[in-house]
């Protein structure tokens, strides 16, 4: 009796330890999905102006830059969502959420909503980014037809907003960069009574400012580049060159 | 641009179905019905004056665009699995990217360098300035030593980490201070 206890009593211990290590490991979940995005590469400087050296009557300023690509993206927004990614997560730009995503190495399955971000005890945060924020003036040769095509280079007006507050850690990783940038984008595609497919790229040329840790004069530069590739049945019309802010005047 | 073209294009055609129907009629081959002629011949490097079918001009068009086309699609894929490797950590996708640096395509080639960048790994820089040294164009060279400079940078994240670990020393050279303030040290620290 007492070894049956025993052993039951071991039991339990085991699938509880197995339980709990199993959502330990776990990692983020997949929160949506999605077919229509933009693969996202960040190259962008950050600029902090560093505090005067003073030697005699000589005062001497000046500046330090960090880089942050996509890698120190994905770890701000890990420190966002508490979480950490799995390998081959990427970031992306969601044409049907119209937001910034994490995403893991399928690409379709999203697992963070960045521009929603996270409101809770521990951490305030977001991602804004908007690539095509206004249009500006394009050159376009659209066929209206089937088959027919679309093929356009057009700047944008863009802009873009990282915020956290990281309640958990005595805001140690307080940041609030924003600003605006120009971006450039090159869209083909083209179609036929059964087939849709096209290519777009852009890039984003961001300048912004704004709080960094315990850094008030900041300056940001750089690039964020988009690409996307689609090929299928033409049952996608519309839900490209639309959902890119782009339209036809 | 794209209108000049086909109006260009459509300067030719005359040329392409009067160079097409000579040569059908001297070796006495005709045409299937709807089969496009200019599918079968170079349309290229053929100009005439002669009579020609729009329909003719449009094969000829789209077999360009076809080609085009399909060039287009390896170069946006070639990118899109470039934008895959550089999320990745791993030698081998390193030197698959590293690879493509050497992609006759421009493009594809720019696009090899980004993902350079955004792999993050300062052990290609070696590599990249070989690149450098041999590579004729100027302002391509530019943009490889460019980023080279930009690989060469601290990251956001290593800054990020060795100011969390000065924290983390001055939180614990403080620890003793504060202790000593409030609590007498031990005995067997100070006897």
């Amino acid at each position: 009796m007492k070894l049956t206890k025993l052993a039951c009593t071991a039991m339990v211990a085991a699938v509880a330890f197995g339980s709990y290590t199993a959502s330990a490991t776990a990692g983020p979940s997949v929160v949506g999905h999605t077919s229509n995005y933009a693969k996202l590469g960040f190259a962008l400087k950050l600029s902090s102006q560093q505090p005067n050296v003073y030697t005699g009557n000589k005062e001497v300023s000046g500046y330090t830059t960090v880089k942050i690509s996509n890698k120190d993206v994905l770890a701000w927004l890990a420190l966002m969502a508490q979480t950490t990614w799995p390998a081959g997560a990427q970031l992306e730009f969601d044409f049907t959420s119209y937001e910034l995503v994490v995403a893991d190495a399928t690409g379709t399955n999203i697992l963070f909503y960045a521009g929603d971000g996270v409101d809770n005890e521990s951490v305030y945060g977001y991602f804004d980014l908007d690539p095509f924020d206004e249009q500006g003036v394009w050159n376009e040769t659209y066929v209206n037809a089937t088959p027919g095509s679309d093929n356009y280079f057009e700047y944008y007006n863009s802009d873009f907003e990282f915020y956290i507050e990281d309640y958990f850690d005595d805001y140690a990783n307080y940041m609030d960069l924003y600003g605006y940038g120009l971006t450039s984008e090159s869209y083909s595609e083209s179609w036929t009574s059964t087939t849709d497919r096209g290519t777009d790229t852009w890039g984003m040329a961001p300048v912004g400012t704004g709080y960094y840790v315990d850094q008030e004069y900041n300056l940001l530069t750089g690039s964020i580049v988009g690409n996307q590739t689609w090929s299928g049945p033409n049952n996608s019309l519309a839900t490209h060159a639309t959902a890119h802010g782009h339209s036809h005047k | 641009m794209n209108l000049n073209l086909l109006s260009s294009k459509w300067r030719l055609f005359p040329g392409v179905l009067g160079i097409s129907v000579l040569v059908a009629a001297c070796q006495h081959v005709t045409s299937p019905a709807g089969r496009p002629v200019a599918a079968q011949t170079n349309p290229a490097p053929v100009a005439s004056t002669a009579n020609a079918s729009p329909a003719a001009t449009v094969t000829a068009t789209n077999v360009l665009s076809a080609q085009e086309q399909a060039h287009k699609k390896y170069v946006h894929d070639t990118i899109d699995r470039l934008f895959s490797l550089q999320m990745n950590n791993d030698p081998a996708s390193l030197a698959a990217i590293l690879k493509e640096m050497k992609n006759s395509d421009k493009t594809i080639r720019a696009a090899a360098l980004k993902a350079t960048i955004e792999f993050n790994d300062r052990s290609v820089i070696p590599a990249l300035q070989k690149i450098a040294d041999k590579t004729a164009d100027p302002h391509e060279k530019v943009e490889i030593l460019n980023a080279i400079d930009y690989i060469k940078l601290p990251s956001l994240t290593e800054v990020m980490a060795y100011k969390r670990s000065l924290k983390a020393a001055q939180h614990q050279t403080n620890a003793p201070a504060a202790l000593s303030a409030t609590n007498p040290p031990p005995a067997t620290v100070h006897p």
